[in-house]
């Protein structure tokens, strides 16, 4: 999984936890610390809403399971992946921390 | 009485001998007077319709390009920026800028002699106008404007890097200071015959070192410096209208062809090519981001084929009266991809907010442009011919000293009135905060 695609479950994750618990992430923080990363996994699970325990589970699925065969997936099969992935799936990380 | 004239030249004019000037003030910082028949009317009319374009390149379309991209409370901030840039930039060009830029002086900057336009004169009776040496055909008049409209977009595209968070004070103030010691010195250096990186055989056919890299290494520094926006990496910071940053990037394609034909001096063969070489570059950079956006992210975006067209321009400026078709369309599409890179995985490498990536699409965009003339120029359309290391020197000296003379204005100007909006202002938005307007 490549670092945008973290950090669009991570910014997923951020909106998730603002709406429902109301309270501010730091979505880059929670991909590069993995400290922090689990403390805000710790504090999501505390909210019943499913939609929130999805995102919280996509997120640590993503940042903590097999990241090194993640990391060195084929330049082919990476570029289907973006291409078959819905526009949902960053539209949540669009805009922060960057433009384009 | 020929106030503007130095006393020799004018006693030459009023004796008949006026074309003796041509060659007794070459020399000198003194202007080149010429009888009228030697203007040429095509070269002139597509100059003044060069002008135009160039300056609709800022006003309105650069102005409407950013303004799309920023939040809906700093849309008229953003707007009145433009405008002010190109007022006070249009000022201080004919006090002393153009005096700066375009006179000999020494190979590091032009000389004084010529503030307030000294020496730039149209005497209708006498059918003699004073020209520069760098556009032979063309009266001066027409000259000084031309350059002018690349003295005020050059500023204004570094707007874009601290956009929502400088003090209105601050920018003109910085502005200022920038036009005349970072802009001047620069387009002195590569532009007029005498500067320094111009003596080394630098190419920079229409400012893609002067203009881009120049405005991109300065506006890095300015992101670096005024700091991140609050709640950057943290929220969403959705674009006002990206409509509008579309309209704003076909009219600046189009003025483009101003930008870059316009720098052949002539409406000519050469001019041709440029304009020829400016549209396929835009064409090959719109589809080189999207491609690389595609391929990267699974879907290509409007703003990305606007940044690309942009960028595909941006790298073509300094190539644009040297290189053939092919060395276009391949200059266009690497400008592309690198621009790409240059906003997307190069700006997290660097951690600076560049709001409307400043760095990322006009200074990448210029130094591939910069490097590759140095690869694609050919003797048999510019004359001359390129070193890529020549090339290398003079893009590396530029961003050199646009970084640290813009980090030098821009602390004192943070010790005289402050860079940066308060931070309620700056939640509150610049439109409210430092215009007493809002859009509803």
């Amino acid at each position: 999984m490549t670092h945008n695609e973290l950090l669009a479950l991570a910014a997923h994750l951020h909106v998730m936890i603002r709406r429902k618990i109301g309270r501010i992430t730091d979505p880059e923080w929670m991909v590069s610390n993995p400290d922090y990363a689990r403390e805000i996994i710790r504090l999501a699970r505390g909210d019943s809403s499913a939609e929130l325990a999805e995102a919280v589970n996509r997120f640590e699925q993503a940042l903590f399971s097999q990241p090194k065969t993640m990391a060195h997936k084929p330049l082919l099969e990476q570029i289907k992946e973006n291409l078959a992935r819905p526009a949902a799936a960053d539209a949540s990380s669009r805009y922060i921390g960057h433009l384009r | 009485m020929l106030p503007r004239l130095p006393a020799f030249a004018a006693v030459l004019l009023r004796t008949g001998l006026a074309p003796v000037l041509v060659f007794s003030t070459a020399q000198a910082s003194g202007p080149v007077v010429v009888p009228a028949s030697q203007i040429s009317a095509g070269d002139t009319a597509w100059l003044m319709m060069a002008t135009a374009l160039v300056l609709l390149m800022t006003l309105p379309g650069l102005a409407l390009f950013y303004a799309g991209m920023v939040r809906k409370k700093n849309v008229l901030a953003t707007l009145s920026q433009a405008v002010a840039i190109c007022a006070l930039v249009s000022v201080l060009w004919v006090v002393v800028g153009y005096s700066l830029a375009f006179t000999p002086g020494s190979p590091w900057l032009g000389s004084l002699d010529r503030w307030m336009l000294e020496g730039l004169i149209y005497f209708k009776e006498a059918g003699q106008l004073s020209v520069h040496p760098l556009m032979p055909t063309v009266p001066e008049s027409v000259f000084a404007l031309f350059q002018l409209t690349f003295a005020i977009i050059t500023p204004a595209l570094i707007c874009g890097a601290f956009a929502e968070r400088m003090r209105f004070s601050a920018l003109l103030c910085f502005m200022t200071l920038w036009s005349l010691l970072v802009y001047a010195p620069v387009a002195h250096w590569v532009w007029e015959p005498g500067g320094w990186l111009a003596g080394m055989g630098a190419l920079d056919f229409a400012g893609g070192t002067v203009v881009h890299i120049n405005a991109g290494a300065a506006g890095l520094m300015a992101a670096y410096m005024l700091g991140r926006r609050q709640g950057w990496g943290q929220e969403a910071f959705i674009p006002h209208n990206l409509g509008l940053t579309m309209v704003g990037a076909a009219l600046l394609w189009v003025g483009w062809f101003g930008f870059n034909a316009g720098s052949a001096g002539a409406a000519d063969g050469r001019a041709g090519m440029a304009l020829l070489v400016t549209h396929l570059a835009a064409a090959t950079g719109a589809l080189g981001w999207m491609l690389a956006e595609w391929l990267v992210r699974g879907r290509p975006s409007m703003l990305g084929l606007c940044s690309g067209a942009v960028a595909g321009l941006v790298a073509i400026t300094p190539a644009s009266g040297f290189v053939a078709v092919n060395g276009a369309l391949l200059i266009g599409l690497a400008a592309g991809v690198a621009c790409y890179w240059g906003a997307t995985g190069l700006k997290r490498l660097l951690g600076a907010d560049d709001s409307l990536d400043v760095w990322g699409v006009h200074g990448i965009g210029g130094l591939v442009g910069a490097l590759l003339t140095g690869v694609f120029a050919r003797k048999e359309i510019g004359g001359v011919t390129a070193d890529l290391a020549t090339q290398a020197i003079a893009a590396g000296a530029v961003f050199a000293y646009s970084l640290l003379a813009s980090a030098i204005i821009l602390k004192l100007v943070d010790l005289i009135v402050g860079l940066r909006v308060p931070e309620d202002e700056e939640l509150l938005g610049l439109d409210l905060s430092q215009h007493g307007e809002r859009l509803d």
